[in-house]
């Protein structure tokens, strides 16, 4: 048996990586300098006390395509390590033990060279030796190597000739800026030789600064004003970084983005999966130095170290708001302003949050919007509706008798209500329906309970075909001639109803099994206001018609105060009454 | 930003559930009385997916009668594929409410079934959708033809996905052919294939069976991969049921906090079915920790005697409605199954 190799098509594989691996063709700036890097740290481990820089420069000329020049004083390679390592596709110095200490992994950073290049000419001479190699390496997969007879101190110079159609990545301006946005925290300066030497890398990083001189750096350097930034560590990952708290609220369900650095060269600056989901409110800028890449070097692995990194940094943005409470800092309340309904979210989710939150949390009540704290000064019986549509059948019957309702409608608002005693244990939650609210309404006396027999027996009628009961008692408002309330049930109910009457006769025959016979009908109620003018006008009416239109009508404006959608028979309800009013008034 | 639309964003955030119901319900019913059909509409659609992904079926049912009605009204006006997708989530939940009538759900499938003809539709959904309601039955001569028309109809855009239809056929398998299954079981396991229920609820049906052919470490597996995919999610109700009779058997306490956790979600089912099978898992859990039953966090009402009632009314229900005694073998097979599932674990 004969053994082969095939070969790999190296057009076809760099064709594959500009195309489909990195994101754009300015890569290969990023590439270029992290070698230069690499080499420096290499360099560093033997010789601790040296200072490595990395050079960059553009040849120009009216008759060729630009040059890109960029040198290292690195460690440099030997002839061998240049066979081994630049002439082998997969295979790269930094393997082994000391992978840590380098940004790279795949050696396949020089090949993105050939996205904007016919050529790479590299020379270098490493500090094991005095030869001066250079190599000369084509996008076809052959290259040459010589040692040349000269002088060169040791490090690294790469020349790289624009391809043609490739040239506006070679333009000084844009080559500026590319480097700036890869390498701009790289802890070893990069320098650009133009007319004057300058430097284009910030000589220390945001994750390096105090809260103060980072709030101050993204307004510089973005023209943002942050509410606040809190500092961020993980020392399993090797992760450093500012989360800055932002100046507007964002929906609970918004994607993140962070701005992330591996070994202070950038990522990418959307990164969304280095926070907690719950850390919404905040945008970061990161360094990680432990977590692995995928091959494009633009995304974490999403692994167990990952979820465990996730989890350690977002302990400090909870210790950080932590400890803004408890020293109730202008600060916590600007933030809380803005973020309080993701905050809310967290506190769900986590009771030591919970615990310092839920006092300063502001809550929907029938007394207007108050914190926690405000509400449990007014006493230590808690009452709430647990929808919005309760809510507001209710809550201007409990503003007039000023009892504090909250609603527990609105997203997160119910579980945070429950968790209550488990902080205040004197607390008493209690979940009120409006129909159980009803219940606290003054009951009539004897007299006026005869004198409004006859009224309360007609609406009773009128009103039993809506599954709907009748009641008079005294409440306030006293301008509310009559109050809806209904129950989860009662509600369902009606719903299917309201269906029924629309479907088909298969379905509505499926309706009528599942709910008429399945669910116990639960009456929905109307409770009449005595304490009203219209109400009492009518009791004391003695024209059964009258009485039975105004009935029919008050039951359904009560309807639509609580934006129940009306059934067709309600709706004509309506219609034939209005009618009846006019008649009235016509034959007078 | 209108009512109805900040209601609908705030559900947009929550998982599926109670709450989510309760605000896209609120936000409908004010687009009813607008009058505004076509949001309506397209709403209670997403209302339905949230509902049967809630394990609340009684709501979605009733939003599908409506939206059927309008869409019959005026079928140019609304996508006739979007409806006759969900009306296979309707055919499928229909049978597992106990009020509802056999001839009720024939109907149903005649009617869905005449109406992909209509459309154009393969009968691939509607064989299996026969299938499940024949086993239902206790028909095992007609569930196995339509199996067999199952399989054999070709996929259309209709069709289950992938990973829904693997399923089905693994647990088509998993009683009689374990290594079948697992077969079938590779594409799923490996993530190859999956959905939204598919295969949080696979890693469930292997339990059992994998236990009994003696495979401990490997049920454990499927335990530990699977529950957390279904542990934070609603609708999973008989699956939890599974898991917990597979710690019932290997690790009672651990039972004993799933049982804590899902009762609620169980206790408050209108598909009585779902709650049968949680109520016959608590059951047999029960028999094993009569003695510190009073410690655990749940009702007072619930004790063994009353699951057992349940259990038993709930069976005997169904089987009337079904004309056999399907319900009320499976809770002597389960008890077999988990007997013998704990002979396994002392011979090993």
């Amino acid at each position: 048996m004969s053994q082969f190799h095939f070969k790999v098509n190296l057009k076809g594989m760099i064709d594959l990586l500009s195309n489909h691996l990195y994101s754009t063709p300015h890569v290969y700036l990023r590439e270029l300098i992290q070698n230069g890097v690499d080499a420096i740290t290499a360099h560093k481990k033997v010789m601790a006390e040296y200072e490595g820089t990395i050079g960059i420069e553009l040849f120009t000329s009216p008759t060729k395509p630009p040059t890109l020049y960029i040198e290292d004083n690195g460690i440099g390679l030997t002839e061998e390590e240049v066979h081994q390592f630049l002439s082998q596709i997969g295979q790269t110095s930094k393997r082994g033990d000391e992978e840590q200490d380098f940004i790279g992994r795949f050696g396949v950073g020089l090949l993105s060279c050939f996205i904007v290049s016919e050529e790479i000419v590299l020379i270098t001479r490493s500090v094991h030796s005095d030869e001066v190699i250079e190599w000369r390496g084509k996008p076809d997969g052959s290259y040459q190597i010589k040692k040349l007879d000269q002088e060169m101190s040791p490090g690294t110079k790469v020349f790289l000739q624009s391809k043609r159609g490739f040239e506006e990545y070679f333009q000084p301006n844009s080559v500026r800026r590319y480097v700036k946005h890869y390498g701009e925290f790289l802890p070893y300066p990069i320098y650009f030789y133009g007319e004057e030497q300058i430097r284009l890398n910030a000589k220390r990083a945001p994750w390096e600064m105090t809260t103060e001189l980072a709030l101050q750096y993204a307004e510089e350097r973005n023209g943002e004003i942050y509410l606040d930034a809190i500092p961020l560590s993980s020392t399993i990952g090797g992760v450093k970084g500012i989360a800055y708290v932002l100046p507007y609220a964002v929906s609970t369900n918004a994607k993140q983005s962070h701005q992330v650095y591996v070994k202070q060269m950038l990522l990418s600056e959307k990164v969304s999966n280095i926070l907690p989901d719950w850390a919404f409110f905040v945008t970061g800028i990161l360094n990680a130095n432990e977590l692995r890449l995928t091959a494009s070097r633009e995304e974490f692995y999403q692994s167990d170290l990952l979820e465990l990194v996730r989890a350690e940094l977002g302990d400090c943005i909870k210790k950080y708001l932590v400890n803004l409470a408890e020293k109730q800092s202008d600060t916590f309340w600007k933030i809380l302003d803005v973020h309080y309904s993701s905050i809310k979210s967290l506190a769900v989710e986590d009771d030591e949050l919970y615990a310092l939150f839920i006092d300063w949390l502001p809550f929907d009540t029938s007394l207007g919007r108050k914190t926690i704290k405000e509400i449990r000064s007014e006493g230590e019986m808690i009452l709430y509706t647990s929808s919005v549509d309760q809510f507001r059948q209710v809550s201007k019957v409990a503003k007039a008798q000023s009892v504090l309702l909250l609603n527990g409608g609105y997203v997160h608002d119910k579980e945070l209500l429950r968790k209550l005693p488990n902080v205040f244990p004197e607390l008493e939650i209690q979940e009120v329906d409006a129909s159980t609210f009803s219940e606290n309404f003054v009951d009539l006396t004897l007299t006026e309970r005869e004198e409004g027999y006859a009224f309360l027996r007609i609406a009773n009628l009128v009103l039993q075909r809506f599954q709907c009961e009748c009641d008079v008692k005294k409440f306030n408002p006293s301008e509310l001639p009559a109050l809806y309330t209904s129950n989860k049930e009662a509600a369902f109910f009606r719903n299917a109803s309201y269906t029924k009457e629309e479907t088909n006769d298969l379905f509505a025959s499926i309706i009528d099994q599942m709910v008429v016979e399945g669910v116990k009908p639960t009456f929905a109620q109307l409770c009449f206001n005595y304490d009203n003018p219209t109400i009492q006008q009518l009791f004391h009416s003695d024209d059964p018609e009258l009485q039975r239109s105004v009935i029919e009508t008050l039951y359904v404006q009560a309807l639509l105060l609580g934006h129940h959608p009306l059934k067709q028979s309600e709706m004509k309800l309506l219609n034939k009454n209005l009618r009846q009013f006019i008649n009235w008034r016509l034959e007078k | 930003m209108m009512d109805y639309q900040r209601l609908l964003k705030q559900a947009e955030s929550l998982p599926n559930g109670d709450t989510k119901l309760a605000l896209m319900e609120e936000a409908i019913r004010i687009l009813d009385s607008l009058q505004e059909v076509e949001e309506a509409f397209y709403e209670r659609m997403d209302y339905i997916e949230v509902a049967i992904f809630s394990g609340r079926a009684e709501k979605a049912i009733v939003s599908f009668a409506w939206c059927l009605a309008q869409y019959d009204k005026e079928p140019e006006r609304f996508d006739s594929h979007d409806v006759m997708w969900t009306y296979k989530w309707i055919a499928e939940h229909l049978p597992s409410f106990l009020q509802v009538h056999l001839e009720k759900v024939e109907e149903t499938l005649a009617d869905l079934k005449r109406r992909y003809q209509e459309l154009g539709y393969k009968l691939r959904p509607y064989y299996r959708l026969k299938r499940k309601f024949a086993l239902e039955k206790g028909d095992l001569e007609e569930a196995e033809k339509y199996f067999q028309l199952w399989i054999k109809e070709p996929r259309d855009s209709m069709s289950d996905c992938w990973a829904c239809e693997l399923d089905q056929q693994i647990s088509y398998y998993l009683e009689k052919d374990l290594e079948r299954a697992e077969e079938l079981a590779k594409s799923l396991f490996n993530g190859r294939e999956s959905c939204h229920s598919v295969p949080s609820t696979t890693y469930a049906d292997f339990l059992l069976p994998t236990l009994q052919a003696g495979k401990v470490e490997l049920a454990w597996q499927y335990h530990q991969i699977g529950y957390p995919l279904i542990r934070e999610e609603k609708g999973f109700i008989p699956w939890v049921a599974e898991h917990i009779q597979f710690l019932t058997v290997t690790d009672k306490k651990k039972a004993v906090l799933l049982l804590e956790r899902h009762l609620p979600e169980a206790l408050a089912l209108y598909e009585k079915d779902s709650q049968f099978d949680f109520f016959l898992a608590a059951s047999t859990l029960f028999e094993e920790i009569q003695e510190y039953q009073h410690t655990l966090h749940i009702p007072e009402h619930v004790t063994y005697e009353w699951l057992t009632n349940e259990v038993e009314s709930i069976a005997k229900q169904f089987d009337k409605r079904n004309g056999n005694d399907s319900y009320q073998k499976k809770i002597v097979e389960v008890r077999e199954k988990i007997e013998a599932c704990r002979e396994m674990i002392k011979s090993i």
